[in-house]
């Protein structure tokens, strides 16, 4: 029997068992996965921990720096605001990107994730917004954490709602503009498995180019490295958020824009991701690779 | 049936004799082989800590480096960040191996099969930690060079190299009861992740992975004294930094901690696992996961 003939031979007419929305569906698969979340009380805790000792290593890191070499790299003078918005940022992109693969791989591995992706395609589909949707949620929560140790230990963030406007909706476009690589990475996690060190590895490349400890300025003294930076996405969206958050300085100016407008240039990739996950999740279930680890 | 009429029952004599030593090499061997069918993996966590030491190496040009002389460093950042990264790798495997392999084994189900061999947990463990100290090392080995390089002065000559080595011994050894602590939490709550995260995290933060606890408030100095770590980076910074050996006092005293600290813990924390891996057994959760 060809693998059409079984295909065919399995097909339940469309729309037999959908009786809940796709929102509703979607909702529900965010609501399953917090509800887990909240049920481990002692993991939630240690997360705790690890978000306040992580912001906590930069404070202490803050009283070695040279406030005058900041303010010399065209930087507010105080290094905690600088490094906490650099690494809330960036934690933030790193969780969001590498949910849905992480996700994957535990499915994977448990043996659950050929069940999920058997059902028909607007199940499965609501399903993975659903992770998505816990994915931001909790990386949401990390954010939010890191920033308000932020601005418990720093004065010079931003208390300015017009301010905090603007690096919302810049927040929400870098995440957009980084879902794209979590969707590619969860996608081609299915056929290729050992994908999670390529995204740690990822993330330490957007920390190193985005310039999320030091001021991306001293890489002008290694002009390859510089250019090499301005080519991420992530360097222009902490840059925005950062001159936002710690500057004041409002989305229109010049400099801003130009940040803006190359931050803008990778958004299509986010619809490219979505057929590259389509491309490999079809291909694993023709091959049969769905339950294989 | 009583459990101890069961176990009786299917308790056999051992078959052939491997010495624990060829044992425990073929439990090394085991894990570098699976190791090294991810090639792939094995090449960006070598590159995501080399993109570590080029970060840490940006940004020691803002830093000033009056605390890092006071705290007895000499005067580069860098060289004190590329020194705590060359050696994190060792801290990770003597506190998380053991329950990564836990873990690892519990999750795929084969950790029953696995402690129901004759062979001892304690020969795996080691078989196990014996490898992820070869894959430190290979780290050990680029890592420092490279800072070299990149402009971190220390002294490598045969007498810091020995002091190093027996450093670095001791540091395996004095922070190892907290991995095994942590693997016996993993194998009665089942919890992986959060445990191992909370103590790297506590343990870079406390003992001065990325700052001299220098900084500390004072109240915060008394946990870094609690954790053998601080010991052990002190005295392996202190050597490489200034030439000294192992004779030297500072380096001398952070030894002899660090040799309590093993004497003390390693028996208390063989006793710990042992009582909850025999509980668990007892009960037949070693399955479960």
């Amino acid at each position: 029997m060809s693998t059409d003939e079984c295909v065919n031979l399995l097909r339940g007419e469309e729309g037999q068992v959908l009786k809940v929305s796709f929102l509703g569906r979607a909702s529900a698969s965010w609501r399953y996965q917090l509800k887990i979340l909240f049920s481990y009380r002692m993991h939630l805790a240690l997360e705790i921990i690890d978000i306040v000792l992580s912001a906590m290593i930069y404070y202490f890191v803050s009283f070695l720096v040279s406030p005058d070499e900041l303010a010399s790299l065209g930087y507010s003078r105080d290094y905690i605001a600088f490094s906490i918005s650099g690494i809330a940022l960036s934690r933030y992109i790193w969780t969001s990107v590498s949910r849905l693969a992480h996700k994957m791989r535990h499915e994977i591995n448990a043996g659950t994730f050929e069940s999920l992706a058997a059902i028909d395609t607007d199940n499965f589909r609501s399903w993975l917004v659903g992770q998505v949707l816990y994915g931001f949620t909790w990386s949401s929560m990390w954010f939010i954490g890191t920033l308000l140790i932020g601005y418990g230990l720093s004065d010079e963030f931003s208390k300015n709602p017009y301010m905090l406007l603007q690096a919302t909706l810049i927040v929400i476009l870098v995440v957009a503009v980084h879902s794209a690589i979590g969707i590619i990475a969860a996608g081609m996690y299915i056929i290729h498995k050992q994908l999670e060190t390529m995204l740690v590895l990822l993330s330490t490349i957007i920390e190193f180019f985005g310039g999320v400890i030091y001021p991306l300025s001293i890489l002008l003294n290694y002009p390859v490295l510089y250019y090499v930076s301005l080519m991420i996405p992530f360097t222009h969206g902490l840059e925005l958020f950062r001159r936002t958050i710690i500057d004041n300085t409002p989305i229109y100016e010049p400099k801003m824009l130009f940040h803006l407008g190359a931050l803008l240039v990778f958004l299509p990739l986010l619809y490219v991701s979505f057929k590259v996950f389509e491309y490999y999740l079809n291909k694993a279930k023709r091959l049969a690779l769905l339950s294989a680890y | 049936m009583e459990i101890d009429s069961v176990l009786s029952l299917m308790t056999t004599e051992i078959q052939g004799h491997v010495s624990s030593l060829g044992k425990i090499w073929a439990a090394a061997l085991r894990r570098a082989k699976i190791r090294l069918n991810y090639k792939t993996w094995m090449l960006f966590d070598f590159a995501s800590t080399i993109f570590m030491v080029f970060t840490y190496f940006l940004l020691s040009f803002i830093i000033m480096p009056y605390d890092i002389k006071r705290a007895g460093y000499g005067s580069s950042y860098f060289t004190f960040a590329v020194i705590g990264i060359a050696i994190s790798h060792y801290m990770t495997a003597s506190m998380r191996s053991l329950s990564l392999t836990i873990r690892l084994e519990q999750f795929y189900g084969t950790l029953e099969t696995i402690l129901s061999t004759p062979t001892d947990f304690i020969i795996l463990f080691l078989g196990d930690l014996l490898y992820f100290l070869m894959y430190s090392t290979v780290f050990l080995v680029i890592i420092l060079p490279l800072g070299i390089i990149l402009g971190a002065s220390m002294y490598i000559n045969i007498e810091t190299i020995v002091t190093l080595t027996v450093l670095i011994t001791l540091l395996i050894a004095s922070n190892l009861p907290i991995g095994i602590i942590s693997a016996a939490m993993i194998l009665r709550y089942k919890q992986g992740n959060p445990i191992g995260w909370a103590i790297t995290w506590i343990n870079q933060f406390f003992a001065g992975t990325y700052f001299p606890i220098t900084l500390l408030p004072s109240y915060a100095k008394y946990v870094s004294m609690l954790l053998p770590l601080t010991f052990s980076l002190d005295a392996i910074r202190y050597s490489l930094i200034w030439g000294v050996t192992i004779l030297n006092g500072r380096v001398l005293l952070d030894t002899a901690i660090m040799i309590i600290y093993t004497i003390i813990g390693l028996p208390i924390s063989i006793v710990i696992f042992r009582k909850i891996y025999n509980n668990v057994r007892r009960r037949g959760g070693l399955s479960a996961y």
